[in-house]
């Protein structure tokens, strides 16, 4: 019996752990609300030299009403200086473009998740992808996807906030990583 | 509550805090189905058949 070895790494038998975070998606922070919260503020970034960053958020709407979160850039939290464009289905499918960096879509005292993508584009704008589950089970799903762009250009991404539109929206148990991806 | 969590230093903050004032886009946007059931419930009689119809179209 012949076994194929497999194909030499580019990078050599002895592979550092620093050539290695180059190559990979990376964690970079993480952790859990132990108290309900409006906002989670990611600082510290460095989107230059990181490439480009990847946020899941998963939880729970603490309030009975549906709710949205919002993606910030940096120290701009004025909502009309980002626009969304947007599909969501939720039984039906609708869509459409707002004033806002809205991202997650949360029906009352249910769940969500979501993925988002942040990228600085060469001329300095900051677009992110998104996709959003809602809901609590079953049939009870929903879904949104879409992007947002940034009216003004950033020199560098050093904050990421991600804010709802009520007070302590985000319940106890709510998770949240970020990852680098290096490129470019 | 405002999170601040720092990725170079791994410091978590805890701070509190006002929340934003919701912006005026921040509604639930009507789905399809809610949009013609108003349309059904407000066209007239003459015309409730064909809505109906249109909105059955839409959704098979």
């Amino acid at each position: 019996m012949t076994f194929l070895s497999p194909a030499p790494s580019p990078l050599g038998s002895n592979i550092s752990i620093s050539e290695l975070d180059f190559s990979i998606i990376s964690l970079i922070a993480s952790g859990t609300l132990d108290a309900a919260a409006t906002s989670i503020a990611l600082t510290g970034l460095d989107i230059n030299s990181d490439g480009a960053y990847r946020i899941h958020i998963w939880g729970k709407n603490a309030l009975n009403s549906a709710r949205f979160l919002y993606l910030y850039v940096n120290a701009d939290t004025t909502a009309t200086n980002y626009y969304v464009q947007f599909v969501r289905g939720d039984g039906a499918v609708d869509g459409g473009r707002e004033n806002s960096p809205k991202i997650v879509y949360a029906s009352n005292l249910e769940m969500f998740s979501c993925t988002v993508d942040v990228f600085r584009t060469p001329d300095g704008y900051i677009h992110a992808h998104y996709y959003n589950g809602f809901g609590l089970a079953g049939s009870d799903i929903g879904w949104k996807t879409g992007s947002v762009a940034s009216q003004a250009t950033h020199a560098n991404v050093t904050t990421l906030t991600i804010t709802a539109d009520a007070a302590d929206m985000m319940g106890i148990g709510t998770k949240y990583a970020i990852y680098k991806i290096p490129g470019g | 509550m405002r999170v601040e969590h720092n990725v170079r230093t791994k410091k978590i903050r805890h701070i509190a805090e006002t929340p934003r004032a919701e912006p005026p886009e921040a509604q639930v946007p009507p789905t399809r189905r809610e949009i013609y059931a108003a349309k059904i419930r407000d066209a007239p009689e003459s015309e409730k058949f064909n809505v109906v119809l249109k909105f059955l179209q839409l959704i098979e």
